[in-house]
């Protein structure tokens, strides 16, 4: 991710996807409220209010992503953009052969049609990982330990209060190892993309891991204690365990799916912006120059908030580093 | 150990074209315009190619303006010997898909088969 000034479009583009994000956060909760309690007279501000704390990294997100994508896909015509966009935040070798697919492409002065055949061509070669066997290491790791966590709270909770667990699993933990692994790849490969590279097989394979397990757990819940382990409730009837572990996939699969997906974008975004990265084109061509970093205030606003201060010292650190060029 | 596989024939070609033209640098549109091949092809085999050492690559040093430097290959020593080698096998082939073959080679008075 290049981290050169947005242009009142993307900025405009920006705002838009935060709204419908928001709008679409409303909606739901509405129709939650009307499902669970028939929409008994909820004050809009209220519903605003909750769509906002329950949507906020989902709309950070989607600006994030539409400021990225308009930075990276930077070009003449369509062609050009399209293959900006495939091509960049590659790093070692594969930059070089992105910024040679689009030196060739600027060099074809034909009609338009042969220039997107040329980039249509070019994009899944542009498109294919070239990191190696890392993303899929880290996504083994991820779904092995969230498949032990969800197993091991579970059995913990059902031998100790009863309360549930799978709440405890879904929350929390995946949305901070997500946040940890975009940012930390994206730091490494200075680049945004290979942060989502990294986080994007890490969430499906949580995802795996958590569905793999929640749902003989939660079978094995409605057995031995009869509710669910989600939270601990206590069915309206007698719970089966079918039911016990239909509820358990379909929290999973909903609220687990719902609040993860946002944070391998963010991860991957503040990794990248911690790291200052550059645009590949620039990189390859040798026309980056090393520059002068400032501290950003928002940058450090959000650790602060996301890390509790630990990650404004490795910020402070990286920028110190950066301007003594070490 | 590394598995010796027969290369693909776009990889030929593509070395074939390199190695008509061994003294000068090509660019990859011109190389997808020269064998009819898409790009989608050729750059994976020119990644593939100069990876192992068979393909010299450069960026254009003189650029008209308005235009990024140019990437530009060109077969290296190592390229130009597996070139010489596939070009001797297709003709060992070619012998050995003659009538007789294994039999004594016309002209030279060796054995179709064992040429090296």
């Amino acid at each position: 991710m290049s981290t050169g000034p947005v242009s009142r479009r993307t900025t405009w583009v920006a705002a838009a996807a935060v709204l419908v994000v928001v709008g679409a956060f409303i909606l739901l909760i509405r129709a939650g409220l009307v499902i669970s309690v028939g929409d008994a007279g909820v004050p809009p501000t209220e519903v605003l209010v909750g769509a906002l704390l329950l949507g906020w990294p989902h709309a950070l997100a989607a600006a994030t992503a539409v400021v990225a994508t308009a930075r990276a896909a930077s070009g003449a015509d369509g062609p050009a953009r399209l293959l900006a966009l495939v091509s960049s935040g590659r790093r070692d070798h594969r930059d070089e052969w992105g910024a040679a697919m689009r030196a060739e492409l600027a060099s074809i002065t034909g009609p338009r049609r042969e220039r997107l055949r040329f980039a249509v061509s070019c994009a899944p070669i542009a498109l294919r990982r070239g990191w190696g066997w890392s993303p899929w290491i880290v996504a083994v790791a991820c779904g092995t330990l969230f498949a032990a966590l969800t197993v091991a709270t579970s059995r913990l909770s059902l031998h100790g209060s009863r309360s549930g667990s799978l709440w405890g699993v879904l929350f929390g933990p995946p949305q901070i190892t997500l946040l940890l692994v975009g940012s930390v790849a994206a730091w490494k490969g200075c680049s945004m993309r290979h942060g989502l590279e990294h986080a994007i097989p890490a969430l499906i394979a949580i995802l795996v891991g958590v569905v793999a397990t929640a749902g003989p757990e939660g079978a094995l819940w409605a057995r031995e204690a009869g509710v669910f382990i989600l939270d601990g409730d206590y069915p309206s009837s007698s719970l089966t365990s079918g039911e016990g572990a239909h509820d358990a996939l379909r929290a999973t699969l909903t609220w687990g799916l719902l609040l993860w997906l946002p944070w391998p974008v963010l991860g991957a975004a503040a990794g990248a912006r911690l790291r200052g990265a550059t645009s590949s084109a620039s990189v390859a061509t040798g026309a980056f120059v090393r520059s002068y970093r400032k501290h950003s205030f928002w940058v450090h606003f959000w650790l602060f908030l996301l890390t509790a201060g630990i990650g404004n010292y490795f910020y402070w650190r990286s920028v110190n580093r950066w301007n003594r060029g070490t | 150990m590394t598995r010796a596989r027969r290369p693909s024939p776009q990889t030929v070609a593509i070395l074939d074209a390199l190695a008509e033209n061994a003294s000068d640098w090509s660019h990859g549109y011109d190389l997808c315009r020269l064998l009819g091949l898409k790009a989608g092809t050729v750059y994976p085999i020119l990644i593939r190619l100069a990876d192992r050492g068979y393909v010299e690559t450069a960026w254009e040093q003189e650029v008209p303006q308005g235009r990024p430097p140019r990437h530009l290959y060109r077969l290296s020593a190592a390229g130009a010997e597996l070139v010489c080698g596939l070009r001797r096998a297709e003709t060992e082939r070619a012998f050995r898909r003659l009538p007789g073959a294994g039999r004594q080679a016309p002209g030279d008075g060796t054995i179709a088969g064992a040429q090296a």
